[in-house]
């Protein structure tokens, strides 16, 4: 018998936590208990942590989230890119076929073994006075906040120099009114970080500016221990049917998210095509960045964001 | 739930030894969860948490806060503080007693400790009270209550590191402070009224002031209203985070020092500001262990079993936190804020939070009863601080002051249970 | 600490380094605050700067933790305890604060070695916060020399009130 500790770095309350167990639980059925999935009670490591955490055994399963191990994974980032996809669900599938067709054999992780790759939702714009952010100019007039990585760096291509932070710190700056508006957070974070309170009006895009993508893994010892027919069981719970499995709890918070927060009162508009046009051009260095990072490992950048957009519009369908 | 239990009690007898908190606390959560795992992982473990802790963006503030008290302790603004508090109630029966828990309130918004409040309080109204014929009892207990107020009313320390472990926001945490403090400082002055009342003897009829004078005193207080405004004022209104409003008073309580000829020598600064840093260090270094013991508590699966005891008990929401206010109060006996911290919060956080309990108005009520260990026997670190302040008093009498408080601080915490709305009220209006 | 210690120069860089470490700090997050607000310019990554010069801060803290004995202590049996061991408790305080000491720095030693090997990169700044340790578990190994020079220290004075 293996018995595995998974750590949850999101806090109590968070959807992740029962999909979670419903793998673990799958995982214990399919093994006939011989692989025995406990989580801990608390997180046991901030979540840039959680691939470290994993790879020196303080626990044995953990999903990060991907801009914290750049370093060891510069190609994930290709499902968080600007304007690339907004339904998480579609956007999970795509990423792991993309993961296991283009990047699986460049072997990225020594330490671990990846389980799953899966994303969120599409991250939007909130505005937190009165008039709601639909235009260059009214974006351009305000003190904003993004969500580090791409977000950010998208305000920074239109000359906005955005306080940022990882999501979880959102609620100092828009709580205290330092900013009067927040990028690239998704419809749950919202609630979940609690500015919905703070929060006067939404602007949807059709894609997001960033759709947070995060991969999940296990200690590689451990994962030896486990007997081959079993690996092979685990992993047609994991990869994929997990990457889905997240995807749609996300859709489906999201779509519970907006619903609360139009009952709340708070204006929900639709993106200004020509706002949108200009934000869409200010994505792209972030595309040639990928290009380049692609171009490191051997890929072809251009080539893999294809398929990735082939798989993603099917699935998004 | 054994495991957390033992670890717990080993901490506690190893923290008796008079072995420092911080590594009791790291001894006991390493080998515990050593156990748990093995040695790799609690080497990788604590490594992380307290590197971890020492680079938490949200601890930023500590040194800044009590840089700014000790800036502030030289920079003579208590007294000033303490001549308005006079010219407002000073004529009432045990007014000099009252002025001092006023001016012990309004020292307290800009200071975060409550022995730096008093400790200053008792170099600055104890003279008086004894010029005047304050019985020590009531004089020493006044000052050693009173400077209990550094912790609740905000800016305060604890409040921090307790939102650190709880995951809440330090602002809104500050301003729920405000109004529990303004009730305590007004359940104080009820308790000496009423002592005074009663026996006359312990407090004479202090002389009137006219306006004028009052005015004058008002007048005199303008540096302590500047930093009072920018730190409160600025954290409510939205201008600042608690970091920049810290810095920011900091550096206007340095001007404060620099104006009145404190901070004028190199020698000056590093004891000052360098003392203000081994303080912070201090505090790091618990705060950081008590983050590797509970993640001890965390493998333990403590939380888990205390959720199950919980529900199987049905015990509700209010019944679990009138248990952990009575432990509390046990631990008060013996520890001071930050061990009261370290040990009840990681043990009891997740059941809380999955009770649904509201973790700011809890954040509140454990700060009150942390304030009550401050002052009851047979360790009360402010009981300690007045008595180092003042050494020709005796201990026995500075207890027996704080008596009448104790039920004031109980009267308290008893109507903030009653009534949650006297905490979540304005941070909830900040909207 | 006792004024002709070998270890007061670490003692003095103790200060020095936590002075300047507070002081930027206030400086830089008051100068962030006033530009936000006037210049609708922050500075970029300034409170990352701030969250590396506490972690330094902390570390030299400890070396002035060290050499004014400042560690926080439930000293509920401090008196008697003194009075019925008067060799052993002394030296049962010190020998747990070096302990003490000694772990911390281990684990620091060990964590910035952890980090700097995975390349762990601070989220706004991308500045490889190893360093950091590396500094910090220095910051602490001067801060256990410092400890060690009080030896002598306690062994005179064991038995006697601090
Ligand atoms: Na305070
Ligand atoms: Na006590």
């Amino acid at each position: 018998e293996t018995k595995l500790l998974f750590n949850v770095f999101v806090p109590p309350g968070h959807f992740m936590h029962e999909v979670l167990k419903g793998w673990a639980q799958d995982v214990e059925k399919v093994t006939e208990s011989r692989v025995d999935i406990e989580f801990a009670a608390g997180s046991l490591a901030p979540p840039p942590q959680q691939l470290q955490g994993v790879a020196s055994g303080v626990f044995d399963v953990a999903f990060a989230i991907n801009p914290t191990i750049k370093s060891k994974a510069p190609l994930l980032e290709v499902s968080s890119l600007p304007w690339l996809v907004s339904d998480a669900e579609a956007a999970s599938v795509a990423a792991w076929r993309i993961y296991e067709k283009h990047f699986a054999s460049r072997n990225q992780f020594p330490d671990v073994h990846l389980l799953s790759v899966f994303n969120f939702s599409g991250g939007q714009l909130y505005s937190t006075t009165d008039t709601p952010i639909n235009s260059l100019d009214e974006l351009k007039s305000r003190k904003m906040w993004a969500l580090y990585g791409e977000s950010a760096d998208l305000l920074k291509n239109l000359g906005i120099s955005p306080i940022t932070s990882p999501a979880v710190q959102v609620s100092e700056s828009v709580s205290r009114g330092v900013v009067n508006g927040y990028f690239g957070l998704i419809l749950e974070s919202v609630i979940d970080f609690k500015t919905a309170p703070y929060t006067k009006s939404i602007t949807l895009f059709p894609l997001g500016v960033t759709s947070s993508g995060f991969s999940m893994f296990i200690n590689k010892r451990k994962w030896g221990s486990i007997s081959e027919a079993d690996r092979n069981a685990i992993m047609k719970l994991s990869g994929e049917a997990l990457a889905q499995r997240v995807g749609k709890a996300s859709k489906a918070a999201s779509a519970a998210a907006l619903s609360q927060l139009k009952a709340d009162g708070i204006q929900v508009i639709e993106a200004d095509p020509q706002f949108y046009a200009e934000l869409e051009r200010a994505a792209t260095p972030s595309y040639e960045q990928f290009e380049r990072t692609a171009e490191k490992a051997g890929l072809d950048g251009k080539a893999v964001l294809a398929d990735f957009r082939k798989e993603y519009d099917a699935l998004a369908k | 739930m054994t495991a957390a239990l033992i670890g717990f009690a080993i901490l506690i007898a190893l923290s008796f030894t008079g072995m420092p908190l911080a590594f009791a606390t790291l001894l006991t959560g390493f080998v515990g969860f050593g156990l748990m795992r093995d040695w790799d992982s609690a080497v990788a473990m604590s490594g992380q948490q307290i590197g971890e802790m020492i680079v938490n963006p949200n601890l930023v503030v500590v040194p800044i806060f009590i840089l700014m008290g000790e800036l502030i302790r030289r920079g003579g603004i208590a007294d000033e503080l303490y001549e308005f508090g006079n010219a407002l109630v000073g004529r009432l029966r045990g007014g000099l007693a009252m002025s001092t828990v006023l001016a012990c309130g309004a020292f307290s918004t800009v200071c975060g400790s409550s022995v730096a409040t008093a400790a200053t309080m008792t170099k600055v109204a104890m003279p008086p009270m004894r010029r005047y014929g304050y019985h020590d009892s009531l004089s020493a207990g006044t000052v050693a209550a009173g400077g209990t107020l550094g912790i609740l009313i905000p800016p305060s320390i604890p409040m921090v590191i307790y939102c650190i472990f709880a995951r809440e926001d330090i602002g809104r945490m500050f301003i729920a402070g405000i109004v529990p403090g303004a009730l305590m400082m007004t359940a104080f002055m009820v308790t000496i009224a009423l002592w005074a009342r009663l026996r006359p003897g312990v407090a004479p009829v202090g002389a009137a002031m006219s306006w004028t004078q009052r005015i004058a005193a008002f007048k005199k207080t303008w540096a302590f209203v500047v930093l009072f405004l920018v730190v409160l004022g600025g954290i409510y209104l939205g201008v600042f985070t608690a970091t920049e409003a810290a810095s920011v008073g900091a550096i206007g309580a340095y001007l404060f020092a620099l104006a009145r000829g404190s901070m004028r020598s190199g020698r000056e600064y590093l004891d000052v500001i360098g003392g203000a840093v081994g303080i912070s260090a201090a505090i790091f270094a618990i705060a950081s262990c008590a983050l590797v013991f509970s993640q001890f508590i965390n493998v333990t699966g403590m939380p888990f079993a205390l959720m199950e005891l919980v529900n199987g008990w049905e015990l509700s929401g209010i019944q679990l936190v009138l248990a952990i206010g009575a432990l509390c109060i046990l631990l008060g006996m013996v520890f001071e804020a930050l061990g009261i911290l370290v040990l009840i919060v990681p043990m009891f956080l997740p059941t809380l939070q999955a009770q649904g309990v509201d973790m700011i108005w809890f954040g509140v009520v454990v700060i009150i009863l942390i304030e009550l260990g401050l002052i009851t026997p047979p360790v009360g670190v402010n009981v300690f601080t007045v008595k180092a302040a003042r050494p020709d008093l005796k201990l026995g009498d500075v207890f027996a002051g704080v008596t009448p408080f104790v039920l004031a601080m109980l009267v308290t915490a008893a109507l903030i249970l009653i009534w949650p709305e006297i905490v979540v009220g304005l941070p909830n209006l900040m909207r | 600490m006792s004024p002709h210690s070998w270890a007061r120069p670490l003692y003095r860089i103790g200060q020095v380094v936590g002075t300047l470490a507070v002081i930027t700090i206030a400086l830089l997050t008051a100068a962030d605050v006033v530009l936000r607000y006037f210049f609708n310019a922050a500075i970029f990554g300034a409170a990352e700067v701030a969250n590396a010069l506490l972690a330094v801060l902390v570390g030299a803290g400890l070396i002035i933790v060290a050499a004014q004995r400042l560690h926080i202590c439930v000293d509920l049996f401090d008196a008697p305890l003194r009075r019925r061991l008067p060799k052993l408790y002394p030296r049962w305080i010190f020998g747990a604060e070096l302990l003490g000491t000694a772990a911390l720095a281990t684990l620091l030693v060990q964590h910035a070695m952890h980090t700097i090997d995975f390349g762990e990169l601070t989220p706004v700044l991308e500045f490889p916060i190893g360093w950091v340790f590396a500094l910090v578990a220095l910051l602490v190994i001067m801060a256990l020399a410092v400890l060690l020079s009080g030896w002598r220290d306690e062994k005179m004075h064991q038995g006697e009130e601090k």
